[in-house]
């Protein structure tokens, strides 16, 4: 687990090779071979994500745009997957569609073994607040509650009691190393912090699935990589499902499996 | 739906955001309701004031003034032929008894120059009867006659409504200054051991206060209507020392004793130490008034043209004085003194002679004497309007007075046996300084008594008044008097209903005001709004969120409208109070001067009710931005958020 006081394997390596960007990179393409073979050793549950001929077409004026085309997917409880692509390419599409956030036009979406197309409205808000905890690339904290509130904000919307939101949430802010910075608002979090926030603040209500889009779009690399870190600690902890979404083939590398995206199509 | 913990913790959070467009909407928002929360607050506090300073004076007292429509109509009467024929005999007798009793005294009468009480028809080819002395009586009758019906309602009315006594009044000075009715005596004011210009009526058209103001406002009224305005230890009992007891506007009673009118700008504590030394040191203070009759006034005005008339020609060679000169008596309210007198024998037998004729019939003497009145009471002035303020609306509230001016009892009224004329004019209701009065036994009995039998008509849609209010059976203009006490028992349930409606008018224009600053929030928070979208909260969280929102700002806005309305009102009345405090005691002539007036009143109905409707309009105000809100895709807006 990385965190601010901590140095991550890849700060380790910055700083005993430092100055020397081939002995870096060397070096870090060695740590990441390492972490994929332990990956690929790794059991995964059921399958908690099926798509199958999975389309999305959008209307813009009289124009019809088919952002996803025909996809099909598995993924599987504690899977840690990287959806990757260039921008346009129907990854955010995908993630908004397995987040239950809108409805696909063509084929069908099993999350959790239910099929989210078919649930209404209240029940697709009770399916986001417990089985999908979302992160996004500008965090969404709320400025002007605290940290700990700001994690119990899901729990909130499960009615969940107060003292077991806060323990919680207690417990969650010491998991992404954040316990002294409970009180502080936002603002006065650094980026990195913040996002761990929401991480945080998504394993709230102990989702099947993390749905995070772009999540280290807002960071620099040394966050970047931590947070990629941070949700690969997760899934071991929590054997949480992690899809990212992200345009960064090397952050991308650090999931388990890599989904490319290309004109709405899966590629590889 | 979210715990409402939860919500408000949420909610509370918009209430952080654009603070500045917050103040602003809260202040442009509420500034209407402000004033409702002060009128409110003044509305309240003076009627409180008012009832409590009402248990002292005659504010608890519910008369109504009954003013007669349909009496006597002038152009009918005086174009009646069978009247014209009696006028026209009348004057025939008239010029036959005065060509005997000339004859019998040896003196010229000529018939062409006497004033004829039907005067020739004119282009209209109608004869007319013009009031003359000696055809007063024969009108009076039929003037009696057509306001029968008027008096037959007056009784009629007494037996359907709880009328526990009634009432009249007399001005005495019915037509402008006292005595400028033919036969009627003339009051002049003594100042200092003389007349203040005797003869030159016209000096007191304006006196509107002080000892100059009582030849023009001196009123009998009927003694139970008065006795509120009794000094301790005064009544209204008179003597045989020919002494009148008379109640005194305050500005001439402070006049009696020899002080001068306060200026405006004295402190509160200076009026109310006034105040007592003018209720302990003028109670049974009298005073002097000449009290001339139309001959005594015309001798008066003579000697005065005389005296001008040789002091303008005293150096003039030919000038020839008159024989007979008269001067003013160097003493106040005497008759003339013949100053130079060089008539022959003759001329003054046959002055004599012309006086004895004149005598007969009906001319009085030169008649004059000093009336002695004892201050028994004190009524306030009346108000002066001076530019609006809110001590003035309020003072204006005040009303316990039966009008303004002076009033005699009316127990006292054989005292002034000269004014009798006026007297039996009370059984006519033409003359509208007469008054008749019902008192009714409640506030309600009161109103249903106006509101059944005063005559209402449409001016526009034509007819003579008095015939239609004849026909309906209720020829009366009722109005309050004396108090405000019905019009203010009224007011209480009209000040509700108007404050209720203007708050609610207002409510929809603040309502439009604050949908500015809601919508904004809940624009600016689509993306929060997404985001709560997305981890878990449902269409009605986020409307428990913003309606919780909208609810705490209408509480901003009521918390400070009527904070801040009440502030004022304390505000206000810290500088009004103390003189509002000193108007009502001299208006309800209250025993108990450490009594308060305050404008700070509390009415929970009108409070809680404006404050409810604050927040109706917040919630109002939601209803738009909220519906569109949660109308939108989430995906949309983090999408366009980005």
């Amino acid at each position: 687990m990385s965190s601010e006081n901590q140095s991550t394997p890849e700060e380790v390596l910055l700083k005993k090779y430092a100055g020397n960007i081939d002995e870096i990179m060397s070096a870090l393409t060695a740590l990441q071979n390492k972490k994929k073979a332990s990956k690929n050793n790794r059991q995964y549950g059921d399958s908690v994500v099926v798509t199958s001929n999975l389309s999305k077409i959008y209307k813009v004026g009289k124009q019809k745009i088919k952002a996803l085309d025909n996809v099909s997917l598995d993924i599987k409880q504690g899977e840690y997957v990287a959806i990757t692509g260039a921008s346009g390419s129907g990854k955010s599409t995908l993630l908004q569609l397995i987040g239950a956030l809108d409805k696909p036009s063509e084929g069908s979406i099993e999350v959790v073994t239910k099929d989210i197309s078919k649930l209404s409205d209240r029940a697709l808000s009770k399916f986001r607040n417990q089985t999908i905890g979302f992160v996004f690339q500008f965090f969404y904290l709320q400025p002007f509650l605290n940290l700990k509130t700001n994690l119990e904000v899901p729990g909130m919307f499960a009615r969940t009691k107060r003292k077991e939101r806060q323990k919680t949430a207690e417990s969650l802010a010491s998991s992404v190393s954040l316990s002294d910075r409970l009180t502080h608002l936002p603002n006065e979090l650094s980026g990195g912090q913040m996002q761990r926030a929401a991480i945080a603040r998504a394993l709230m209500n102990k989702p099947n699935i993390i749905l995070a889009d772009e999540p280290t779009g807002n960071l620099d690399r040394k966050n970047a990589f931590a947070i990629m870190d941070l949700f690969d600690t997760v899934r071991d902890t929590f054997n949480t499902t992690v899809i990212v979404v992200t345009h960064d083939a090397e952050l991308a590398s650090r999931a388990d499996r890599e989904i490319k995206m290309q004109d709405g199509r899966v590629v590889s | 739906m979210i715990r409402m913990s939860d919500a408000f913790t949420l909610s509370l959070t918009k209430l952080k955001t654009r603070r500045v467009r917050l103040i602003v909407t809260t202040v442009v928002s509420g500034l209407f309701f402000v004033v409702l929360a002060f009128a409110s607050s003044l509305f309240n506090g003076t009627i409180t004031s008012v009832e409590e300073f009402s248990d002292d004076g005659f504010g608890s007292r519910y008369i109504t003034r009954v003013d007669g429509i349909g009496g006597p109509n002038d152009y009918l009467l005086y174009e009646d032929k069978d009247l014209i024929a009696q006028a026209k005999i009348i004057d025939a007798d008239l010029i036959a008894r005065k060509k005997v009793v000339a004859k019998e005294l040896g003196i010229t009468y000529e018939p062409t120059l006497e004033q004829i009480s039907v005067f020739p028809a004119g282009p209209n080819g109608k004869e007319g009867i013009q009031e003359t002395p000696q055809v007063k009586e024969l009108l009076r009758g039929a003037k009696i006659e057509q306001s029968k019906g008027f008096f037959d309602a007056i009784e009629k009315a007494k037996d359907e409504y709880d009328v526990t006594q009634q009432y009249q009044s007399v001005a005495l000075n019915s037509n402008g200054p006292v005595g400028s009715t033919a036969n009627i005596p003339t009051l002049v004011v003594i100042k200092d051991g003389k007349e203040q210009n005797a003869g030159d009526s016209s000096q007191y058209q304006y006196a509107a206060t002080g000892i100059a103001s009582l030849p023009v406002g001196l009123t009998l009224m009927s003694d139970p209507v008065l006795e509120t305005f009794l000094l301790p230890d005064q009544t209204f009992i008179t003597d045989y020392s020919g002494v009148i007891p008379i109640v005194a506007p305050y500005t001439a009673a402070e006049e009696t004793l020899g002080l001068g009118k306060l200026p405006a700008t004295s402190s509160s504590e200076t009026r109310l130490e006034r105040l007592k030394e003018v209720r302990s040191k003028v109670s049974g203070k009298t005073f002097g008034i000449c009290l001339r009759n139309q001959a005594s006034l015309e001798r008066q005005q003579l000697a005065e043209q005389q005296q001008l008339e040789l002091e303008t020609n005293k150096n003039k060679k030919g000038y020839i004085k008159p024989d007979l000169v008269y001067e003013k008596s160097a003493s106040a309210c005497q008759d003339v003194v013949v100053q130079r007198d060089v008539r022959s024998a003759q001329t003054k037998k046959d002055t004599a002679k012309q006086e004895e004729f004149d005598r007969r019939f009906g001319k009085q003497d030169a008649s004059q004497r000093i009336l002695t009145f004892k201050i028994v009471g004190i009524v306030a002035d009346p108000p002066d309007f001076g530019g609006f303020s809110v001590k003035n609306l309020v003072g204006s509230l005040l009303t316990s007075n039966l009008g303004s001016g002076w009033f005699m009892p009316f127990s006292a009224k054989d005292k002034l046996p000269e004014f009798a004329p006026l007297y039996s004019d009370v059984d006519l209701i033409t003359n509208y300084n007469n008054g008749i009065y019902f008192e009714l036994s409640n506030p309600e009995e009161a109103k249903r008594f106006v509101k059944e039998k005063s005559c209402s008509f449409d001016f526009l849609s034509g007819g003579d008044p008095s015939v239609l209010c004849q026909e309906k059976g209720t020829p009366f203009f009722l109005s309050s008097f004396g108090s405000n006490s019905i019009a203010l028992n009224d007011a209480k349930t009209g000040f509700q209903k108007f404050y209720f409606r203007a708050a609610l008018v207002i409510a929809l224009i603040s309502a439009v005001i604050m949908m500015g600053t809601v919508g904004k929030v809940i624009s600016d928070s689509r993306r929060e709004t997404a985001v709560f979208r997305a981890i878990g909260a449902k269409r009605f969280d986020i409307a428990q969120i913003y309606i919780l929102y909208t609810f705490m700002l209408g509480v901003i806005v009521a918390l400070f409208s009527v904070g801040t309305g009440y502030l004022i009102a304390y505000i206000v009345n810290a500088r009004s109070a103390a003189g509002l405090t000193i108007d009502a005691l001299i208006v309800y002539n209250s025993s108990n001067l450490d009594r308060t007036f305050s404008i700070v009143g509390f009415n929970g109905k009108e409070i809680f009710g404006l404050v409810g409707i604050i927040i109706l309009a917040g919630l109002l105000s939601a209803v738009g931005p909220l519906v569109s809100n949660l109308k939108r895709n989430p995906i949309r807006d983090m999408r366009d958020e980005r």
